[in-house]
C-alpha cells in the first residue's frame, strides 16, 4: 500500500494505457462471442451479446461450406507463402550486399533510396501500380515496344499475386533491411579479423559469420511473419482487387471487410475473423515452438 | 583489407555495385515515371512508345485539375490534422505506458506486459472492433480516426526497452531532489530517450499519414438499409446429358456453330426459379397484389413466345393447321411464316399465299398471331431472286482493293482509282498483327490504267474498284444479293413481297398479322471469301459524299484502307454516310410502308461488322429487333458467344427506349417482348431456340438453329416453358423500366479504326463497350444505350432527362480504343450533350474530335469527373454518385456477378426481376430494397403470387 502511494503517479500514468488496451482490444475480444450468435441490427453491440440467441457453430459451418471459403483461404495462404518465399529473404540479401559495399556514400545513397517507398502511402502505391500496369502504362509500353501483346494486368486474375508480391518487395525491401543491417553492425569485428587470419574469403565470412550471427534476428522475424500468415493487409487488397480478380485476390481480410463492413453480415464475418485469428495464433505458437527447438531462438 | 584485392573480389564488387544501381533505378523510376506522366500532356503519354525521361509537352493542368477538386484540399487538411493530433496523442500515451512498464517497482508489471503483448498476437478482428468503436461513439467523427489508434503495442515495447537501459540512479537522484514521476519522465527520461523517441515519432507519423482503412471503415459507412431481402434459390434441375451437335451453316462461309439444345432448355428451366418481386408502394397496401398483375398466371397470346416457323418442304394446308394447333396447345402465342432451306412450294406463288391465308385464318380462330417474314431464307431484300434480276443497279456492290492483280471478272468491275506505291515492311508489322498486310505505303501516287500495265517491279499497284455481284450465286438461287444502299431496291422489294402479302391477307394487318420481320440485313456480307478487301458501296456514294462533306471521296480511297494522314476523318465520314444511306434507303422506307399499312416492322441486321451502326436502324422499326444476328457466332473463334449475344440483345432493346422517347411510345407489350425479353433474358434463347421446323427430313435436319418442335420427345411438356416465358414477358411489359445510366455507343471510334485489312481493329471498341456494359449489369446498374448520331438529332427531345428523372448520370466512353491512342476519336456533336448533363469520363480524353486531332482540349471543361482507366474506378464513382437502387449479395458472400436485376415502375410500386445468368453457379441471395411497403414474391414458373409480407 505504501508502495502504491509512493508511486501513485506511475499508476496514474498506467491507468489510461491499460484502459485503452482493455477498451480497444479486450472488449472487441468479448465481441467475438457474436460469432456464435445471430446479430441483428435491432440491438447494439451489448444488446446483441446478451439478447440474441446462441446459435453454436452455425456461422462457421456456413463459412466452411461456402464457395468463398476455399477461394479466400487458398488466396490468403498462397499470397502469404509467396510473400515468405520472395519478400522475406529479399531484405536479408540486400543487407548482405550493402554490407559488402566499400564506398560509403554509395551505400548511404542506396539505403536512403530503397527506404523511400516504405514511406509512400499504400493508396499512392496502389495508384502507381494501377498506373504502371494500365494499358498505357510503363509496363505495357515496354511490352508494346518489344512487340508483345498488351495485357490488362489488374483485370487478369493470373497476374494479381505477382503484382501484389512484387510491389511488396519493391516497397519494403529497403526498409526491412535496416534491422538486418543493424544486426550486422552489432557483429563483433574480431570474428572477421580472426577469420581473415585463418584465410577465410569473403564468401566464407558471409556464410560462416554473418549469416549465423543474423540467425536469431531472422528467426524472430520469421516467427512473427508466420504468426501473421493469414493476415494479409486488407488495404492493399481492396485498393487493387476487383470482382474480376476475386478469384485470386480475395483474401480473408478483404472478404471480412466486404461482407462485414459493407454488407453488415456481422455474425458471419466475426466468425470468419475469429477463425482467422485462431489459426494465426496457433501458427505463431507452433512456429515459436519449432524455432525454440531447432535454433534456440524464440519470442518467449 | 584494402591492400590487395583478388580478381574474385573485384568481380564481386563490380557485380554488387551494378546490381544495387539497378535496384536504385528500379526503385526510383516508377515514381519518376508517374511524376513525369503527371507533368505531361495525357494524350502524349499515351502515344509515347518508350520510356519517359523528360515530360512530354510540359503542363501543370493535371495538378490544376486535381486541386480543383475540393476533396483533394480537404483531404490533405484532414490528413495533416490527423498526423498532428494523432501523433501527439500517440506519443503521450506511449511514453506514459513505456515509462510505467519500465519501472521495476511497478506492481503487476508482468501482467500488464502480457496484457499488452497479447494484443499483438490475438485480436477480436475487424468486425468486433468496428462494432465496439462505433458503439463507443467513435464513428463518423475525428476522434474515430485518432483515439482507437492511440497506442501501438510494438512501438511501446521499443520505447520501454530503451527506458530500461537508462540507469535507475538517475531517477533516484531526481526523486531525492523532490521530482515527481511526471517531472522525471518529461525532464529526464524524454531528453535521454530522444533518439528512440524520434524513431517512434517517425513510425507513428508515417502510420497516421498513410492511414486509409480507418477512413474507409469509420467514414464511408454504408447506408444502413434494413434487410428486407428474400433469398432466391436456384435449383439444379436434371441435366440432359446429350452429346453436343455441330451444325454446319450454309451460306456464311465456314461458320460452325456448336449447340447443345437440351442443355439450353435445361438451363432455362434452371434459371426460371428466380422470382419476380413485386414491391407495392406504401399507398397501395389495401389492394395488395391485385390489379397490377391480373394476368400474370396465364398471360394472353400477345405475351407468349412467337416461333420462327420454318416452312421448308412441300407445304400442305392440313399439316400446317395441325402444327398451329400443336403450337397453341403447347403455349406458343404465334409464329413467323418463314421460308427456309428445303422449301419446295414455290416462294411467293399463288400456292404459297394460299398457305399463308390458311395459317392466318387458323391463327385468327385461335387468337394467335401470324407474322410475316419477308424473304425466302435470308438475308432479306432479294425477294427470292426477283430483285437482283431487275438490273445491274439493283445488285449488291462493294468497294474493293486489289493489289497487283484483280481477282474479279472484268465485266463485274468498274475501276475507280489506281495507285502505285512502295511497300515498306517495318515495325508496323506488330501494329497490324497480320503478316499478310503488314506493310506501310510510301510514295503513293495515282496512275492511269496504261501505266499500271507497264509498271511493276518492287512497287505495288493498288486497284480501287466497284464490284457488282454477278447473277451466279447459288446461295441466292442463281441470282445475287441486292444493293440495300439503293432506295430502288427497297421499293421494288416492297412491291414484290409486301404488296403481295397485302393483297392476300391485308384485311388482317394490325390484327392477326401484327407485323413483318426483315432478316439479317447487310451491306457487307461478301460470300466470295475476299471480305477482307471489301467495303460497302453503291454507285451514288461519291456524289453523296461530296455533297455532304465538300471533298471528293475518290481522292481519299487509300485512307479507307491504310493508316495514312487524315484517315480517321475520311473513315468516319465514309462509314457515317454508308450507315445513313443504309437506314434511309432501306429501313426507313420499309418502316414508312409498314406504318401506312398498320404493320409493325421488326427484324435485325446481320452481325459481326463493327462498322455497322445497328442502332440507327432501330429508330425506324416499330418493334426494334433483337441482336444483330450472328454477333456471337461470327466471332466464335473465341468461346462464350452466349454472353456476347446477351449484350447485343440488350443493346437492341435499350435503343428502342432511348430513341423512342418523345416519339412513339415503346410498343405496348406484344410480341416484341417475346422476341426480346422472354427468351433472350434466358440468354441462350435469341433466335436459335425458337425455330420450329415444318419438316425435318433430308438436309433440313441440318438447318442451323436447334429445332424445338413436335419432332422433339419433350415437346409435350413445352407448355411449362412457354408459360414461364409468357409470365416473364407479361411482367416485364408492365410499367416502365427504371434505369439511371445512359451509355453512349462509341460508333465513331470503330469507324475511325476500321480498315478492311485489319477488320478486328474496329471491333475493339465494341469489345470494350461490352465489357463496360457487362460490368454495369453486374453492378446492377440498368442502362440505356445511346447512339451518337441519333442523339445528335433527337437530343433536344431527350433534354436532361435521359434516365427519366433527377437521378441521371450519363456515361461516355470516349477512349474506347484506349490501347491504341491513334484511334481516339469522337464526334463533336456530342459536346452539346455533354453540357446538359454530368458526364463521367473514363480513361483518356479523346485525342480527336470528329476525326481531327486536338480533342483533348475541347473536352477539358468536362474533365471534372475524369477517371483513371480501369473499370473499378468507373464502378466506384458510379456508386458514389448514384447509389444502386437495389443491393444483391449472395448470402455466402459471393460477388453475385451473374445476377442481373431489372427494375420496373408499375402503377402501385416496383417490380424487380432478378435472374441468374450463370450457367454453372447456383446462388442464394440477399436482396435489399430501399423502399418500404409490402413485398410480394411472384413465381414465374407456376404463376403463383407467393406470399406477401410487409417489410420496412
Amino acid at each position: 500500500m505504501r508502495a502504491l502511494r509512493k508511486h501513485k503517479y506511475v499508476y496514474f500514468m498506467m491507468l489510461p494505457v491499460m484502459v485503452y488496451f482493455i477498451v480497444f482490444y479486450y472488449v472487441p475480444m468479448a465481441g467475438l462471442a457474436l460469432a456464435f450468435k445471430d446479430y441483428t441490427l435491432k440491438y447494439g453491440l451489448i444488446g446483441n451479446l446478451f439478447e440474441t440467441p446462441f446459435v453454436g457453430f452455425k456461422h462457421f459451418e456456413a463459412f466452411f461450406s461456402s464457395v468463398a471459403f476455399k477461394q479466400v483461404l487458398t488466396n490468403t495462404i498462397l499470397l502469404s507463402l509467396y510473400g515468405i518465399i520472395f519478400s522475406f529473404p529479399a531484405p536479408i540479401i540486400l543487407a548482405l550486399l550493402l554490407n559488402e559495399l566499400r564506398v560509403k556514400w554509395f551505400k548511404n545513397t542506396v539505403q536512403s533510396i530503397t527506404y523511400m517507398p516504405h514511406f509512400i502511402s499504400l493508396v499512392v502505391i496502389s495508384g502507381i501500380i494501377i498506373d504502371l500496369t494500365s494499358l498505357n502504362g510503363l509496363i505495357n509500353t515496354i511490352i508494346g515496344a518489344l512487340g508483345g501483346q498488351k495485357i490488362t494486368f489488374l483485370l487478369e486474375p493470373a497476374y494479381f499475386r505477382t503484382i501484389f508480391v512484387a510491389s511488396e518487395v519493391w516497397q519494403q525491401v529497403g526498409w526491412s533491411s535496416i534491422i538486418y543491417l543493424a544486426a550486422i553492425a552489432g557483429i563483433d569485428s574480431d570474428m572477421y579479423e580472426a577469420a581473415v587470419m585463418d584465410g577465410a574469403g569473403r564468401w566464407r565470412k558471409i556464410v560462416s559469420i554473418t549469416l549465423p550471427s543474423l540467425l536469431p534476428t531472422i528467426m524472430v522475424l520469421l516467427i512473427l511473419r508466420i504468426g501473421q500468415m493469414l493476415n494479409i493487409g486488407v488495404e492493399k487488397i481492396i485498393l487493387l482487387y476487383q470482382p474480376m480478380t476475386y478469384e485470386t485476390a480475395d483474401v480473408i481480410s478483404s472478404y471480412v471487410f466486404r461482407q462485414g463492413i459493407l454488407n453488415l453480415q456481422i455474425s458471419y464475418t466475426t466468425a470468419v475473423g475469429l477463425f482467422n485469428s485462431v489459426i494465426n495464433f496457433a501458427l505463431l505458437v507452433c512456429a515459436n515452438r519449432l524455432s525454440k527447438k531447432m535454433t534456440q531462438n524464440s519470442l518467449w | 583489407m584494402v591492400a590487395k584485392r583478388s580478381l574474385g573480389d573485384i568481380v564481386f564488387d563490380t557485380v554488387n555495385i551494378v546490381f544495387l544501381t539497378l535496384l536504385v533505378v528500379a526503385t526510383l523510376y516508377p515514381c519518376l515515371y508517374v511524376l513525369l506522366a503527371s507533368l505531361s500532356e495525357p494524350a502524349e503519354v499515351a502515344r509515347a512508345q518508350g520510356l519517359l525521361f523528360i515530360p512530354k509537352k510540359l503542363q501543370l493542368g493535371s495538378y490544376a485539375l486535381a486541386f480543383d477538386n475540393p476533396n483533394i484540399i480537404s483531404g490533405y487538411i484532414n490528413t495533416i490534422v490527423y498526423v498532428g493530433l494523432g501523433t501527439a496523442l500517440n506519443l503521450l500515451m506511449t511514453l506514459m505506458g513505456a515509462y510505467g512498464l519500465s519501472r521495476k517497482y511497478l506492481y503487476g508489471r508482468n501482467l500488464f506486459m502480457f496484457v499488452i503483448v497479447f494484443t499483438m498476437f490475438f485480436s477480436g478482428g475487424l468486425i468486433p472492433m468496428y462494432l465496439t468503436y462505433k458503439s463507443l461513439g467513435f464513428y463518423d467523427n475525428m476522434a474515430a480516426m485518432i483515439v482507437p489508434y492511440a497506442i501501438n503495442a510494438f512501438y511501446l515495447i521499443i520505447l520501454r526497452t530503451f527506458f530500461l537501459t537508462i540507469p535507475d540512479s538517475l531517477e533516484e537522484s531526481a526523486k531525492i531532489d523532490g521530482a515527481n514521476d511526471f517531472t522525471i519522465l518529461f525532464r529526464i527520461m524524454v531528453p535521454l530517450a530522444l533518439p528512440a523517441m524520434a524513431v517512434v515519432t517517425l513510425y507513428y507519423a508515417v502510420d497516421n499519414w498513410n492511414t486509409y482503412l480507418r477512413g474507409v471503415i469509420f467514414f464511408a459507412g454504408p447506408r444502413l438499409v434494413s434487410d428486407s431481402g428474400h433469398p432466391a434459390r436456384d435449383t439444379d434441375s436434371k441435366r440432359h446429358e446429350l452429346a453436343e451437335r455441330r451444325h454446319h451453316v450454309g451460306g456464311g462461309g465456314k461458320r460452325e456453330v456448336r449447340h447443345d439444345r437440351h442443355r439450353d432448355l435445361a438451363d432455362i428451366v434452371r434459371v426460371s426459379v428466380f422470382a419476380a418481386l413485386l414491391r407495392e408502394g406504401r399507398h397501395d397496401r389495401r389492394r395488395e397484389g391485385l390489379r397490377p398483375m391480373d394476368d400474370f398466371k396465364s398471360p394472353s397470346s400477345r405475351y407468349r413466345p412467337v416461333a420462327f416457323w420454318s416452312w421448308n418442304d412441300k407445304l400442305e394446308a392440313a399439316e400446317l393447321v395441325r402444327q398451329i394447333r400443336e403450337m397453341d396447345e403447347q403455349g406458343w402465342g404465334g409464329f413467323f411464316m418463314h421460308a427456309r432451306a428445303g422449301l419446295e412450294t414455290p416462294y411467293l406463288s399463288e400456292e404459297w399465299f394460299d398457305c399463308v391465308e390458311t395459317c392466318v385464318n387458323e391463327a385468327k380462330s385461335r387468337g394467335m398471331q401470324a407474322w410475316i417474314y419477308d424473304e425466302d431464307t435470308w438475308p432479306s431484300g432479294w425477294a427470292g431472286g426477283l430483285i437482283p434480276r431487275l438490273g445491274e443497279e439493283y445488285r449488291e456492290k462493294h468497294l474493293f482493293l486489289a493489289e497487283n492483280e484483280i481477282p474479279h471478272h472484268p465485266d463485274d468491275i468498274r475501276m475507280l482509282k489506281i495507285y502505285k506505291a512502295n511497300r515498306r515492311y517495318a515495325a508496323e508489322a506488330a501494329y497490324y498483327r497480320d503478316r499478310s498486310s503488314a506493310y506501310r505505303l510510301e510514295n503513293i501516287a495515282e496512275i492511269t490504267q496504261e501505266e499500271a500495265i507497264r509498271e511493276h517491279g518492287d512497287e505495288v499497284i493498288l486497284y480501287f474498284y466497284q464490284w457488282t455481284a454477278p447473277l451466279t450465286n447459288p446461295r441466292y438461287r442463281g441470282a445475287s444479293y441486292v444493293d440495300l444502299l439503293n432506295p430502288k431496291v427497297a421499293e421494288a422489294f416492297i412491291a414484290s413481297t409486301h404488296e403481295r402479302y397485302k393483297e392476300a391477307i391485308g384485311a388482317e394487318f394490325g390484327a392477326t398479322v401484327p407485323g413483318s420481320f426483315t432478316d439479317d440485313l447487310t451491306v457487307l456480307w461478301n460470300i466470295w471469301g475476299r471480305k477482307k478487301q471489301a467495303l460497302p458501296w453503291t454507285t451514288s456514294i461519291p456524289e453523296r459524299f461530296i455533297a455532304r462533306y465538300g471533298y471528293d471521296l475518290l481522292d481519299c480511297l487509300p485512307q479507307l484502307y491504310f493508316p495514312l494522314e487524315g484517315c480517321e476523318r475520311v473513315r468516319i465520314h465514309f462509314h457515317d454516310l454508308v450507315n445513313d444511306l443504309f437506314v434511309e434507303s432501306y429501313t426507313k422506307i420499309l418502316h414508312e410502308w409498314c406504318e401506312r399499312n398498320g404493320l409493325k416492322s421488326t427484324g435485325h441486321l446481320m452481325g459481326g461488322d463493327p462498322i455497322m451502326s445497328y442502332m440507327r436502324h432501330f429508330e425506324y422499326m416499330q418493334v426494334p429487333g433483337d441482336r444483330p444476328s450472328g454477333a456471337g457466332e461470327r466471332s466464335a473463334a473465341r468461346p462464350a458467344p452466349a454472353r456476347q449475344r446477351r449484350l447485343s440483345i440488350r443493346q437492341g432493346r435499350r435503343t428502342l427506349r432511348n430513341v423512342r422517347r418523345g416519339r412513339a411510345k415503346p410498343d405496348d407489350g406484344g410480341p416484341e417482348m417475346d422476341l426480346q425479353l422472354a427468351v433472350p433474358e434466358q440468354r441462350h434463347g435469341a433466335d436459335a431456340t425458337l425455330v420450329l421446323l415444318f419438316a425435318s427430313g433430308g438436309s433440313r435436319k441440318r438447318d442451323h438453329p436447334p429445332n424445338l418442335f413436335y419432332q422433339q420427345p419433350w415437346w409435350g411438356d413445352n407448355r411449362l416453358m412457354a408459360d414461364y416465358q409468357a409470365r416473364v414477358s407479361y411482367a416485364l411489359s408492365q410499367g416502365v423500366r427504371v434505369k439511371d445510366v445512359l451509355v453512349l455507343h462509341v460508333q465513331d471510334s470503330a469507324f475511325a479504326a476500321h480498315t478492311p485489312l485489319r477488320p478486328e481493329a474496329g471491333g475493339l471498341a465494341a469489345k470494350k463497350l461490352e465489357k463496360v456494359l457487362r460490368r454495369l449489369l453486374e453492378a446492377r446498374y440498368d442502362f440505356d444505350l445511346g447512339d451518337e448520331s441519333i442523339l445528335a438529332r433527337h437530343g433536344s427531345v431527350e433534354g436532361g432527362r435521359a434516365g427519366g428523372g433527377a437521378r441521371t448520370v450519363s456515361l461516355r466512353r470516349h477512349s474506347a480504343c484506349a490501347d491504341d491512342p491513334r484511334e481516339h476519336v469522337d464526334a463533336a456533336g456530342c459536346l452539346h450533350e455533354g453540357r446538359r448533363r454530368r458526364d463521367l469520363f473514363q480513361g483518356e480524353p479523346p485525342a480527336m474530335v470528329d476525326g481531327l486531332p486536338g480533342g483533348g482540349r475541347a473536352y477539358e471543361a468536362l474533365l471534372q469527373g475524369a477517371l483513371p482507366a480501369g473499370l473499378h474506378h468507373l464502378e466506384a464513382l458510379l456508386r458514389s454518385k448514384l447509389p444502386p437502387r437495389i443491393r444483391i449479395e449472395e448470402t455466402n458472400g459471393g460477388a453475385a456477378a451473374s445476377i442481373y436485376c431489372h427494375q420496373r415502375r408499375v402503377d402501385s410500386g416496383y417490380l424487380y426481376f432478378i435472374i441468374n445468368h450463370g450457367r454453372t453457379n447456383a446462388a442464394e441471395l440477399l436482396v435489399r430494397i430501399p423502399e418500404q411497403g409490402r413485398l410480394r414474391v411472384m413465381n414465374a414458373e407456376n404463376g403463383g403470387g407467393g406470399g406477401s409480407r410487409r417489410c420496412a
